[in-house]
């Protein structure tokens, strides 16, 4: 699903957000990305999102080489993944409702399977009598909620989440991860970048953990074990 | 996988346009506060260049009416016959700087002048003293001194007389008025577009981060930007109509306290510019500025991912 090969990302300011990284994630596969802040992890996102190209090497997503996408084809290619923000990413002047048809209504399909999905989508996250609210009437838990709903609306074969607890209490962080697994066994390739360690240590999930740009350990139903 | 890039890629159908224009009037309704404060700032710059305008539009028309009034008296002598002074009347219409001639015979012009004066004064005369004259038009108030100086020339003309002088200084304003206003349009132009640009720029950097979140879920730029363009543009013309609506209520204001003391101006001519005209122009140029600038506020946004 994908490949990063060699790949590395200096930013304009000199700083090395990567260095030389190999990672290899398979269909199917749910993945923590841990480490300090300013590991890389949400860099390593980006690379996948293609919000920044790798100086070196080279990131290949479902079989396409990521920096050889030309620019008016990265909106079809953001289709195929949904994110999820720490800040929840909601658009403030539109319902919980809008903000998740948006997502599909920006792809032109009929209203009648915008409904269908938007509906599907936010009964998923369990928030459906939260319709009409508006992301400012929403607790930080159920902003998340919306945000993920939006993330799957499309049924996208990805989903990267960055810092999606950041913001949340203990409980309500472990709600979330819970929710990204459900996600996750229906087929869904999840990538999630944390350090959160009270919920990454209870999922027993593979955990790849950065630390000043490069990979320094990636285990199968690993724990956060490394304290920065 | 490569197909699922594709998805809706050509879907530009009716439910899409439907999507945008919607997406601008929801945007427009729940931006509230900061759609007035952007239809307020277009409203007031497009006010002033809509007012200033109109100042110069009547300020042109007026001086423009005004050299057509001054037209040249041509005396002819005593001795040239009546049918030496059609001769005359016929020359004087080939010639290219002219544009109306007309014959006064002393018979028509003496009860005139009796009129103009005082009957007794007149009436004590025991003959008709005025020569037959000529009424001249010429086509551009710039040649009346050329057009006097040839009719000068001629052995038959006994006197001329022309407004050379009031003609060259109403010729001088006028000239200075077009260019002082031409100037002043271009200047005012810049300006009311750069405050307009930063009036709508200030709307979209609010909202830089739905940019960011429409990039992220897939939306192209053309849907990104449509709503934001149309807002501009729906910005634009509501601004244009308030602007229209002070223009008239100040205009009016003014004609009715300051025009009534100045009544010559009015006598003088110039015909006030049509409501419409106004109403067009501004509406065609908030229309034209909130798009263009919707336009390029967004277009530094949508580079950033």
């Amino acid at each position: 699903m994908i490949e990063i090969q060699e790949a590395s990302v200096t930013y304009p300011n000199g700083v090395h957000a990567l260095r030389n990284i190999n990672l290899r994630v398979e269909k199917g596969e749910f993945v923590f990305l841990v480490g300090a802040t300013g590991a890389g992890k949400s860099t390593l996102l980006k690379l996948i999102t293609r919000e920044v190209l790798p100086s070196h090497g080279k990131v290949i997503v479902a079989g396409r080489n990521v920096a050889e996408i030309p620019p008016h084809e990265v909106p079809y290619y953001r289709r195929m993944m949904g994110v999820v923000f720490q800040d929840f990413g909601l658009l403030p002047n539109k319902t919980v409702w809008e903000n998740v048809a948006f997502a599909l209504r920006v792809l032109g399909l009929p209203r009648k399977e915008i409904r269908k999905r938007t509906a599907n989508a936010i009964e998923l996250v369990g928030l459906l009598r939260r319709c009409d609210s508006f992301p400012a009437q929403l607790s930080g838990g159920e902003a998340q909620r919306v945000a993920i709903a939006r993330a799957i609306a499309n049924d996208p074969p990805l989903l990267l989440a960055d810092e999606p607890t950041g913001n949340l209490d203990p409980d309500t962080s472990w709600d979330i991860m819970q929710l990204l697994s459900h996600i996750n066994i229906r087929g869904t390739t999840v990538l999630v970048a944390s350090h959160d360690k009270y919920v990454i240590d209870r999922m027993r999930k593979r955990v790849v953990m950065l630390d000043r740009g490069t990979i320094v350990s990636d285990v199968p139903c690993g724990v956060y074990t490394h304290e920065p | 996988m490569s197909a699922t890039f594709r998805v809706g890629c050509t879907r530009m159908n009716l439910s899409h346009v439907e999507f945008l224009v919607e997406e601008a009037l929801v945007n427009l309704r729940r931006n509230g506060l900061m759609t007035l404060a952007a239809i307020g700032t277009v409203a007031l710059a497009l006010a002033v260049f809509g007012g200033f305008g109109l100042i110069l539009w009547r300020l042109e028309k007026l001086a423009s009416s005004l050299p057509p009034k001054f037209a040249i008296d041509v005396f002819l002598k005593d001795n040239v016959s009546r049918q030496r002074a059609q001769e005359l009347q016929k020359q004087f219409e080939k010639h290219p700087d002219i544009a109306q001639v007309t014959f006064k015979p002393k018979e028509q012009a003496w009860p005139e002048f009796q009129k103009e004066l005082q009957q007794e004064i007149t009436a004590a005369l025991p003959y008709n003293p005025l020569p037959d004259s000529f009424v001249i038009q010429v086509k551009d108030p710039s040649r009346t001194g050329a057009v006097s100086a040839w009719l000068k020339s001629l052995p038959e003309v006994d006197a001329v007389r022309d407004a050379k002088e009031e003609v060259d200084i109403i010729l001088s304003v006028a000239t200075v008025v077009r260019w002082v206003g031409i100037g002043g349009t271009v200047l005012l132009l810049i300006a009311t577009s750069i405050i307009i640009y930063n009036a709508i720029r200030l709307t979209v950097f609010a909202r830089r981060r739905e940019i960011r979140i429409m990039q992220l879920i897939g939306a192209t730029s053309a849907t990104i930007r449509t709503p934001f363009v149309l807002e501009g543009v729906v910005q634009g013309v509501l601004g244009a109509w308030i602007a229209c609506g002070l223009i008239f209520a100040v205009s009016r204001l003014v004609s009715h306290f300051v025009m009534r003391k100045l009544v010559f101006i009015d006598s003088l001519g110039g015909s006030p510019m049509p409501v419409w005209v106004v109403f067009l122009a501004l509406t065609v140029l908030g229309a034209a500025i909130g798009g263009a600038v919707s336009t390029l506020s967004v277009r530094k946004y949508l580079q950033a991912v």
